[in-house]
């Protein structure tokens, strides 16, 4: 398993009109924007093989200037990216990556010391 | 112990990577006697002997995988698959012996539930020759 390669592909093959971040940055600097959030659960023997599943979460952000501004970007985002996501070429760093579901709601996302966003994290889980 | 990697062999073909459990588990029927006026105790003894192997692998669809194996071993005349079991990846000694035999496969399921990892847990009879403990290095 190479954990770094993998997120820095999730990241790097970001759509076109969304950036794409491997890891939490200390502040988001553009808008809409994914994150591959840190794992949250890692399974190091799935199989007798030594096949390894991690679990992490995706985190989907637009701006967010005034209260309820921007959500239905989020609509958007929730409803599409997952698909793309999952159509990333794995270049030999995993077997399947899937995304499963949307976690927790939609969020206020504070961005460094000044802006806000509205985040979303949907959970994938890829087997290596 | 620990559970960790180990080689799964079925019908010849190493399938370690999508086995997730496998386990062998030898049985005797007991038998029980009748108490006598001689001897108040009830007679117990070791009757047949049972062998069955439990498997619980990631349901692939593939044309290489397990559950193809499983599926296509059904419309063979004996429906019989081999097997070999080494529980460490360390070579085969007394202290790491590799387990090995045929059983019936007596069904195969194929598909599983959405949105889901698909996993598929099977109990299957092993075959009048027995299992075999190899302990050859």
């Amino acid at each position: 398993m190479d954990l770094r390669a993998i997120r820095d592909r999730i990241a790097d093959q970001h759509p076109a009109g969304i950036r794409g971040y491997a890891r939490p940055p200390g502040t988001v600097g553009a808008f809409p924007a994914y994150i591959v959030t840190d794992p949250l659960d890692i399974d190091y023997r799935l199989t007798f093989g030594g096949r390894t599943r991690v679990t992490l979460a995706i985190r989907v952000l637009v701006s967010r200037r005034s209260e309820q501004d921007n959500t239905a970007a989020l609509d958007d985002l929730v409803s599409t990216l997952p698909a793309v996501l999952e159509a990333i070429t794995p270049d030999g760093l995993w077997q399947g990556f899937n995304i499963t579901g949307l976690q927790g709601g939609y969020f206020q996302f504070q961005n460094g010391n000044d802006s806000e966003a509205l985040g979303a994290d949907l959970t994938a889980t890829i087997d290596i | 112990m620990f559970q960790a990697e180990g080689v799964i062999t079925i019908g010849g073909t190493d399938y370690s990577d999508e086995t997730i459990e496998f386990t062998i588990t030898r049985t005797r029927e007991l038998v029980k006697g009748p108490a006598t006026f001689g001897n108040i105790r009830q007679k117990n003894a070791a009757g047949a002997l049972d062998e069955v192997v439990v498997i619980t692998a990631l349901n692939e669809i593939t044309a290489a995988s397990l559950q193809t194996e499983l599926y296509d071993a059904l419309d063979t005349p004996t429906s019989e698959l081999t097997f070999s079991a080494k529980f460490t990846t360390a070579a085969i000694g007394a202290d790491n012996p590799a387990y090995t035999g045929s059983f019936v496969v007596t069904g195969a399921t194929v598909g599983g539930t959405v949105n889901q990892h698909n996993t598929q847990t099977w109990t299957f009879g092993i075959t009048p020759a027995g299992i075999t403990r190899d302990i050859t290095p």
